[in-house]
């Protein structure tokens, strides 16, 4: 055999001809369009702000953001309203809103190990479609909110009821996008790699599961977007903690900007996480062609 | 094994694969192929769209069960795909959720080959492919020519004793091609490998290969030798013998229905 020399390693690469001039200029137009996205995106806050304040200005009856934010200010890290009220004390909203955010981890966190081992495996498998496939087309046109009092019902105590019900919701949905993701894996990327030696479970680790990826981060976000919004229902259905509850809690004394508060404050923890499955995300569909990261 | 083992490669005995489809129609993709490959030989698979001479690579790959007869690599009756006849595809199958060195390691990898091994051996057949540049970009940050090469790379990393390859280059314009077809007689030569090229082209086939069976409706027509010599430049391809040599194809194939300019009765398609 001919020698081997050790040339392997490479810095860049990019052919020489590309000049160092081209390549600052490049990641400078790269940073201004980033600087005017953002300031769309500020612009698009502020007005929607700003309607806000006109609104509650005008209605009188919608409190409007200046007094949210005071009230978010005052009852986030311990809240003397609810202590006020004979609510359990030492816990502000925010100590809710972690209650909120354990349902929504571990219950999508349980739905999608199950739904997307099921689901990219329902190929090599069959009868884990003739099992799962008919109870996704029966429980995934019917809306799941429907569901959350038999959950409520079957598990009682917080936070099972709301975990499960997480837990199932985002089950169908990864299941369903697991399966298609597999179904999409280009049949010539497995015949090559069965050309190449691999076996069933190498296909399945190094094919099958990077290939999926761009289409099941796409189902993880909605997954996720929806998790809150459901874990809340469950929480106002019957639930002694979390951000659900306290809505529920606030509704009764007619509380509008403490109701307000926690919606804007779920909202906000539901944005940075669905920001960082974006941002990881990113990084694990770098290899696809920029103009078609599904999903993200 | 077998009392049959004749020493060569590859060979097809009565090979016949029949597809049924869902109307229940059956199409006889391969009907009675039988032929001996020595090993080491550039085996081009010639026919028109259709006739069967995908079927034939792919039942060779194991990618296609045959309905009769008997497929054999060396001594043993082949069952299935296996690294020993690595395929390179006509679709850009290059992995694209691997960078380059990956996609070279995947079948190492696949059999547990060490690390470092595995890197010695890609680092080796990138410098073949030229490629040790791009070791680490992702195949999208490469061009149609230089994926095909990454395929060869994996290929040759297998170290497989047959090379199939299912018209890899002809979405690649014409100096692309040329300059695989460089690289591919090149690295055939340093290995000594059995190749089997399906193509539809007969340029490209009277190119690169020592043989040149044609497929038409599943059966092999024509079995021809090549010697002309290398390197098959422009010079040797206007040559009389390589004239009649696309002659002696062409009317093997082209003959048809619609366009009888040969011999209007060999066939009834």
């Amino acid at each position: 055999m001919t020698q081997i020399d050790q040339t392997g390693k490479s810095d860049s690469a990019l052919p020489p001809e590309v000049s160092k001039t081209a390549l600052s200029r490049a990641r400078l137009a790269r940073s201004r369009r980033w600087v005017v996205t953002v300031a769309i995106g500020a612009f698009g806050i502020a007005g929607a702000l700003g309607l806000w304040e006109l609104i509650s200005a005008r209605s009188g009856v919608l409190p409007g953001p200046i007094d949210v934010w005071r009230h978010i200010q005052a009852n986030l890290l311990s809240s003397p309203y609810l202590e006020s009220r004979g609510m359990s004390s030492g816990t502000g909203y925010l100590g809710h809103l972690a209650v909120t955010t354990r349902s929504v981890v571990f219950g999508v966190g349980l739905g999608t190990i199950v739904g997307a081992t099921l689901g990219l495996n329902s190929l090599r498998v069959p009868a884990i479609n003739e099992v799962v496939g008919p109870i996704t087309a029966a429980l995934g046109s019917a809306p799941i909110f429907v569901a959350a009092p038999f959950f409520l019902i079957w598990f009682g105590i917080q936070p099972a009821a709301q975990i499960g019900i997480v837990a199932f919701y985002t089950f169908l949905l990864m299941y369903v996008f697991s399966r298609r993701a597999a179904q999409n894996v280009g049949a010539r990327f497995v015949e090559s790699a069965m050309t190449l030696g691999g076996s069933p479970r190498s296909i399945f680790r190094w094919i099958y599961l990077p290939a999926s990826i761009p289409e099941f981060l796409g189902g993880f976000r909605i997954a996720l977007a929806g998790a809150w919004g459901l874990a809340a229902i469950a929480e106002l259905l019957g639930a002694q903690q979390g951000a659900g509850f306290l809505i529920k809690f606030f509704a009764s004394a007619f509380r509008l900007d403490a109701m307000v508060a926690v919606v804007v404050l779920i909202g906000a923890v539901a944005i940075i996480f669905d920001a960082v499955v974006v941002l990881v995300g990113k990084y694990l569909t770098r290899w696809v062609e920029s103009g078609r990261r599904l999903g993200l | 094994m077998t009392e049959r083992d004749t020493g060569s490669a590859v060979s097809f005995h009565d090979v016949e694969c029949v597809f049924e489809h869902e109307s229940g129609r059956t199409v006889r993709a391969l009907d009675g192929v039988s032929f001996e490959v020595p090993a080491g030989q550039f085996v081009a698979i010639v026919g028109r769209s259709g006739h069967g001479k995908s079927t034939l690579l792919r039942c060779l790959a194991g990618l296609q069960a045959t309905t009769a007869g008997d497929v054999r690599v060396g001594d043993r009756s082949i069952d299935g795909p296996g690294p020993d006849r690595s395929m390179v595809f006509q679709q850009d199958a290059v992995f694209p959720w691997m960078r380059v060195r990956d996609n070279v390691e995947f079948g190492l990898r696949a059999q547990g080959v060490a690390k470092e091994e595995r890197n010695l051996t890609s680092t080796r057949w990138l410098e073949e492919v030229q490629l040790i540049d791009f070791a680490d970009s992702w195949p999208r940050e490469l061009s149609g020519g230089m994926r095909k090469r990454v395929a060869l790379a994996a290929v040759l990393a297998m170290d497989s004793e047959v090379w199939l390859m299912d018209e890899p280059f002809g979405s690649l314009d014409y100096f692309t091609r040329r300059s695989l077809h460089d690289l591919l007689l090149t690295l055939w030569g340093e290995t000594n490998k059995t190749v089997f090229f399906v193509t539809h082209d007969i340029e490209e086939a009277l190119i690169l290969a020592d043989r040149v069976l044609l497929v038409r409706d599943g059966r092999i027509v024509e079995d021809l030798s090549n010697s002309l010599p290398r390197p098959r430049d422009e010079e040797v391809r206007a040559s009389r013998p390589s004239v009649e040599m696309t002659k002696t194809i062409v009317d093997h194939l082209g003959s048809d229905g619609n366009v009888t300019l040969l011999d209007p009765t060999a066939d009834g398609a």
